[in-house]
């Protein structure tokens, strides 16, 4: 799969498994696992790609004695979903045309 | 391996990153440790689900920074060519003058939208007067033994009073209407002499 597509495919991945409450790393890659098998490292590195696009926020919270991040979605995150969802329904028509192209 | 282990290789094998970046993807592992431990794997299988110092290692040599959400599109040079210096100078007495009407007949508009602001503004409050003028009429009609007339001129009153309410609320609004568009000409002008001044 074309690399920048892959990309934008995980950030929304990630957007979406913070979409309805905040949620923590570990807890992301679990939700996604039916879906998407995510390493830390690349999950890391979606985060802080997500966060400097102010497409999330993080807030450390206490939890059984120890620290531990929370992601939140922000507005702008949210935004990303939805034009997604629109890329999409363009991207599925193209690909219909194609597939009928290779059907004749 | 220990988390202790797991955190101490790892740490060695991102010295190229900076001491916080490195701290900061320190603290994003043990905490996975910690979540995984916490759902019942012992440490050790905890940290194998990490998977392997070398492989972590391999995939955190490109530091996140590196990585840039929105990839900015590079705009194209507008820095004029000597064919278009060329033209300019030659289009010179064409375009300065087409240039100049133009920004004087925006203007004149402008000034235009204003002048009927104010004489609307005006009128509303010739209108909002009239009842004064009416119940005064009214009076001097009423000692004169004009009776009708004095109702008339009452009834002419409370009229305009009523249009006075009305031309009030299509004022304020065509106010407004003009307001945002003198905000629109400020930014577009701000815009523009900005855009030039960047280049």
């Amino acid at each position: 799969m074309d690399v920048q597509l892959k990309r934008g495919l995980l950030d929304v991945c990630v957007l979406a498994a913070i979409q309805h409450e905040d949620s923590y790393g570990y807890k992301i890659i679990k939700d996604m696992k039916p879906y998407i098998l995510l390493s830390e490292s690349t999950l890391y590195t979606i985060l802080k790609r997500l966060e400097g696009a102010k497409m999330l926020t993080v807030r450390t919270a206490e939890h059984d004695g120890r620290l531990r991040k929370y992601y939140r979605i922000t507005d702008a995150g949210r935004k990303r979903i939805r034009d997604f969802k629109e890329e999409w329904a363009e991207m599925t028509k193209i690909y219909c045309f194609v597939t009928e192209e290779d059907k004749k | 391996m220990t988390k202790k282990d797991f955190l101490a290789q790892l740490q060695s094998r991102l010295a190229h990153l900076s001491k916080e970046d490195a701290e900061e993807r320190l603290s994003f592992y043990a905490e996975m440790i910690d979540d995984r431990m916490e759902e019942g794997l012992t440490e050790e299988e905890a940290v194998a689900a990490i998977g392997s110092i070398d492989e972590v290692a391999a995939q955190e040599t490109t530091p996140a920074q590196d990585f840039s959400p929105v990839e900015k599109e590079e705009k194209p040079s507008r820095a004029l060519r000597t064919r278009d210096v060329v033209l300019l100078a030659v289009g010179a007495p064409l375009w300065i003058p087409l240039v100049a009407a133009a920004i004087v007949v925006v203007l004149a508009l402008y000034i235009s939208a204003w002048a009927v602001v104010a004489a609307l503004w005006v009128a509303d409050a010739a209108f909002a007067i009239a009842p004064l003028g009416g119940v005064i009429c009214a009076i001097v009609f009423g000692c004169q033994g004009y009776g009708g007339g004095a109702a008339f001129m009452v009834a002419c009153g409370l009229c305009c009073g009523g249009l006075s309410i009305f031309l009030f609320f299509g004022c304020k609004q065509l106010t407004k209407w003009v307001c945002l568009l003198t905000v629109k000409m400020a930014k577009g002008v701000k815009t523009f002499f900005k855009g030039r001044g960047a280049k």
